[in-house]
């Protein structure tokens, strides 16, 4: 006999019932049908016939209406939140993936967000610190955030916009300082008197400099780590410390959680900016190197500002023209990043971004497909409540009220995650160069990243609620009454192929892009660089104040050279692939009036071995010389590009360049190959090499390159040993082997690769769970069809083809949306990504092929449950 | 059931009527819900009878308003049922119900010209 109780229990399943009430309905019910059933059996029908009549008797969707009519309707529909809670506890498995999705997506998100709002929103921890902004060169070449000690303050005396302007440098100094008799390596951050006065910050101990003027160019501002790295002693104010020759007397802590205005190191202490600076730095209006930062005055716009700093440029640009022409100055937010990062880090923060949106859309895809699904189990209810007369809007409530619980879990989750991962990655410092301090990546939420989280959290719930609470809420109450009640209809499958078209293309797309990255650093690897990097060391050295440098650097080049396995050494202000300084501009003699005979060119100034311990190949002419020293006619070796360019039929040897910089007319004595100068990724520059020799003035702090016999790595104490006997005074600093110059290059393509693939994984395992999800739905609701083909004969082989037929096909789908997306952006990429062609054959058939593959692998292990039912089990509820 | 009656007609009937022919069952002695519905396709000759989604939740509303209680009960060699049996308000909505449909019954008679033979 029919299970009867079982019969009813179904068809009230989609009642929200005091569970004891629910089972006397059940049984009062059950006890009815069951004497129906035997009535008819009694009167003469078959087992079948009762069976079935009794059945169409026990209706349909009428018998839950009636009941929820006469069970109180209103009393059901209050109770929204238990409910919902309830409803996703029955669908817990659907739940746990779509709230696991959901947290693993927003993790990622909250992470890309952290890291975009340290990077570039952000401000520093000042008084108001939307009132302050940077004021930046600007010069037909390009802008720089530096301007020089007699502009910056030219600018801070003349102008009427701000309450105060202050200067900073973004560099940073490393150097030894004598606590007592403890010895620390001090990062140290140089300032103008008035910084922390412009800032508006307070001091937690003591006092700040005391104006911009009055600095007796001896004092020091501890920061709050690092005086509680000394001990947090009040006693540590007004004691003198010692570095080297000068000395400081330390004069008040800075506040806790003030890092100053330099994103990516934890300054120690702040000095003013006279103490230990060259004179040059003092007095030449060439040497740019400090960022002036004002404070707008209250009633002062930034569009104001920029017009009298305009106006005091011109001024500037007339009064000095050597060193102004041609310069105006601009008005920026002061950013954490110095503006050469900025630009970086802006694209890197937005491929993040955009990255972890895609992520993120593939994540609800999942949460919208689970809720579909819940949709599909509780039409009967959606239809009852419909019919009871609940309004769109509590339906749509209903649905929210579900959607919301998932997305506030998932995001939550999520956010922890994130929290947990960002902690952690602050006690992780890595040292990008020997003798410069450790990064510091402090990407921990704020509360802008908790603000921007709720705000995608609630954008979330909006959207995905509003989905299928569109699709539930226009019931169709005839369709329902009429029995057509259990089954998700085509409207459904669409609904949910289409998602899963949206996450193969979402996944495929950033697949895509982490082949593209791949690719680009095998290209990046195979770059001619021009020079040989083999077994080559380098350190820059800043010399002794009391010894001539010229002196000096001869001394460090000979006793370097000197050391058993160094088979030779040479000096230069730039190494290939850190090229330092700005360009000079240059014209060929006799083009100097012409209006395209000016162009920016880089130099360096290189030592007379330079190209043979490069092995830069001399292509014409000769190297510089001893003959070539300071009161000897100027000379340069130029690259076989700048030779090309100025004089491309021609020989460029003996003719000459005039420099702009002193207005000097040099002469091409060599030429040599082309190489890479600051990237690997850079186009054939045109570059021009000078005698250091001739140039003592600008030899301050010169690099070391030197050659070894073996593995380069070993010569790294040697060398620093050597330079330190010879004047404890000098200080190297970015010791590095070539190799690892190169892979230094390689760091900032390695790291998007590693996110980008890592983000693209997890899309890929997100739309695979999207396509488990979508065919175990669309075969559990063909069961029957399924059951009826398997009892007539068809084999399980061929049913499951037909399955995975049609998930190749919506895969397929997806992935030529994605593929054909993907081809567009390597396009939009090819300038970004080195060497990448707008067809990457080899990454679209790679990610292809692993797509359809892991989706079809996916699609049969959903499928098999089902397709392996038996047929009778299949063909029972008909 | 009269064919002429339209199906509409026939729901309003119904609808109308329904209290009352529970109640009126339940009158003499407490019976189940089957039996209910058994008696009143067999007393009205097959004319009227109702199916279980209208028949319980009427049964549930009656009993709510205290009309009617219903009671499980366990009878030796037979399973356990649920019999309703009217209340004292419940016999006095009957009467009033009772009251109310003869004069309905009476009025519409009138109107239409029925005469009883």
């Amino acid at each position: 006999m029919h299970n009867w109780k079982q019969e009813i229990r179904s068809r009230l399943s989609g009642l929200d019932m005091d569970p004891s009430r629910e089972a006397a309905i059940i049984e009062e019910l059950s006890q009815y049908a069951t004497d129906r059933y035997e009535d008819l059996v009694r009167r003469g029908l078959t087992i079948l016939e009762a069976t079935q009549r009794t059945l169409a008797e026990l209706g349909d969707a009428r018998l839950p209406v009636g009941l929820a009519q006469a069970e109180e309707p209103r009393a059901l529909l209050s109770r929204r939140f238990p409910f919902a809670l309830r409803i996703l506890g029955k669908y817990w498995k659907p739940t746990t993936v779509a709230v696991i999705s959901l947290a693993v997506a927003m993790a990622a998100g909250v992470a890309g967000l952290s890291f975009f709002n340290a990077l570039l929103l952000r401000p520093p921890a000042a008084a108001s610190p939307a009132r302050l902004v940077t004021l930046y060169d600007r010069t037909p070449t390009g802008d720089s955030q530096n301007m020089s000690l007699p502009e910056y303050k030219f600018y801070r005396d003349n102008n009427q916009a701000f309450s105060g302007l202050a200067a900073f440098n973004y560099g940073i100094s490393v150097g030894p300082f004598n606590f007592d008799t403890r010895k620390e390596m001090v990062v140290t951050s140089a300032v103008s008197g008035n910084y922390f006065e412009v800032l508006g910050v307070r001091p937690a101990r003591g006092r700040f400099f005391l104006g911009d003027e009055s600095v007796p160019n001896r004092e020091m501002v501890l920061s709050y780590p690092f005086w509680q790295r000394l001990g947090g002693d009040r006693a540590i104010l007004g004691k003198t410390v010692k570095s080297g020759k000068d000395s400081v007397v330390i004069v008040g802590i800075a506040p806790q959680g003030f890092q100053g205005t330099v994103v990516g190191f934890s300054i120690d202490g702040w000095v003013a900016i006279r103490m230990g600076d060259n004179a040059d730095r003092m007095s030449s209006r060439d040497n740019r190197w400090l960022t002036p930062v004002g404070r707008l005055k209250s009633g002062v716009s930034r569009e104001q500002a920029q017009a009298e700093v305009s106006t005091l440029a011109q001024q500037l640009a007339h009064d000095f023209p050597a060193s102004n022409k041609e310069h105006t100055t601009g008005i920026r937010p002061l950013t954490m990043l110095p503006m050469d990062q900025l630009r970086l880090a802006r694209m890197l923060s937005w491929t993040v971004m955009g990255v972890v949106f895609l992520v993120l859309l593939a994540a609800c895809a999942n949460v919208v497909n689970l809720l579909l699904g819940l949709a599909a189990a509780r039409r009967q209810e959606m239809l009852i409540r419909a019919a009871l007369g609940a309004s769109w809007r509590t339906l749509a409530g209903q649905l929210l009220g579900e959607t919301t619980i998932i997305c506030v879990a998932g995001g939550l989750i999520g956010f922890c995650f994130a929290w947990v991962g960002l902690e952690r990655l602050l006690s992780f410092r890595p040292v990008l160069f020997n003798g410069l301090p450790p990064l510091l990546l402090d990407f921990r939420p704020d509360w802008r990243v908790v603000a921007m989280t709720a705000a995608v959290i609630l954008v979330l719930t909006a959207v995905i609620g509003m989905l299928p609470a569109l699709q539930s809420s226009t019931p169709n109450l005839a369709g329902a009454l009429s029995g057509e009640i259990t089954g998700g209809g085509t409207g459904k499958r669409r609904a949910r192929n289409i998602l899963v078209i949206i996450q193969t293309a979402v996944s495929t797309l950033v697949l895509v892009g982490a082949g593209l990255c791949f690719r680009s650093i095998e290209y990046l690897k195979r770059v001619p660089l021009g020079f040989s990097a083999r077994n080559l060391v380098f350190t820059y050295i800043a010399g002794p104040d009391d010894m001539h440098p010229q002196s000096f650097y001869e001394a460090v080049r000979r006793e370097a050279a000197a050391i058993p396995g160094v088979s030779a050494a040479t000096l230069s202000t730039s190494l290939p692939l850190s090229q330092n300084g700005p360009p000079d501009r240059v014209a060929p003699e006799g083009l100097e009036s012409a209006k395209d005979g000016w162009s920016p060119v880089f130099y360096n100034l290189v030592d007379d071995n330079y190209f043979s311990v490069l092995e830069l190949p001399l292509l014409a002419g000769r190297s510089f010389d001893s003959t070539d020293h300071e009161h000897s006619p100027e000379v340069m070796v130029i690259n076989r590009t700048l030779a090309r360019k100025y004089w491309p039929q021609q020989d460029a040897l003996g003719k000459r360049l005039r420099i702009e910089r002193g207005n000097r007319l040099v002469e091409v004595v060599g030429i040599v190959a082309d190489s890479k100068y600051d990237d690997l990724d850079e186009p054939q520059l045109p570059f021009m090499y000078l005698a250091v020799r001739q140039h003592p003035r600008e030899a301050t702090d010169l690099a070391l390159t030197v050659a070894t016999t073996g593995q380069p790595r070993l010569w790294v104490e040697p060398i620093l040993n050597r330079i330190h006997k010879m004047s404890p005074e000098a200080y190297c600093f970015l010791t590095e082997t070539f190799e690892d110059q190169i892979n230094l290059s390689l760091l900032l393509p390695r790291i998007i690769l590693v996110c980008v693939t890592g983000f693209g994984l997890l899309a890929l395992v997100l739309s695979m769970a999207g396509i488990y999800a979508t065919t175990s739905y669309s075969v559990g609701e063909r069961k029957k069809e399924i059951g009826i083909r398997l009892a007539l004969g068809a084999q399980p082989r061929q049913v499951m083809a037909s399955l995975l037929r049609q998930v190749t096909l919506v895969t397929g789908i997806g992935l030529a949306a994605g593929l054909a997306v993907g081809v567009q952006m390597s396009s939009l990429l090819g300038s970004l990504l080195y060497g990448i062609r707008p067809v990457e054959w080899p990454v679209l058939i790679a990610v292809g092929a692993s797509t359809v593959s892991i989706a079809l692998a996916t699609a049969y292990s959903a499928a098999r449950p089902w397709v392996r039912i038996d047929p009778l089990e299949a063909v029972r509820h008909m | 059931m009269n064919r002429s009656v339209s199906p509409i007609l026939d729901r309003e009937l119904k609808k109308g009527s329904a209290e009352l022919l529970l109640l009126s069952l339940l009158e003499a002695r407490p019976r189940h819900g089957y039996e209910i519905n058994k008696l009143i396709e067999s007393e009205s000759g097959g004319a009227l009878s109702f199916n279980v989604a209208s028949l319980y939740p009427l049964l549930y509303r009656l009993e709510k308003r205290g009309w009617i209680q219903g009671r499980w009960i366990d009878r030796a060699g037979q399973r356990r049922r649920r019999y309703y049996q009217l209340t004292a308000q419940g016999r006095k909505v009957l009467r009033a119900q009772r009251n109310n449909w003869k004069a309905f019954v009476a009025a519409v008679s009138r109107i239409a010209g029925v005469r009883y033979a």
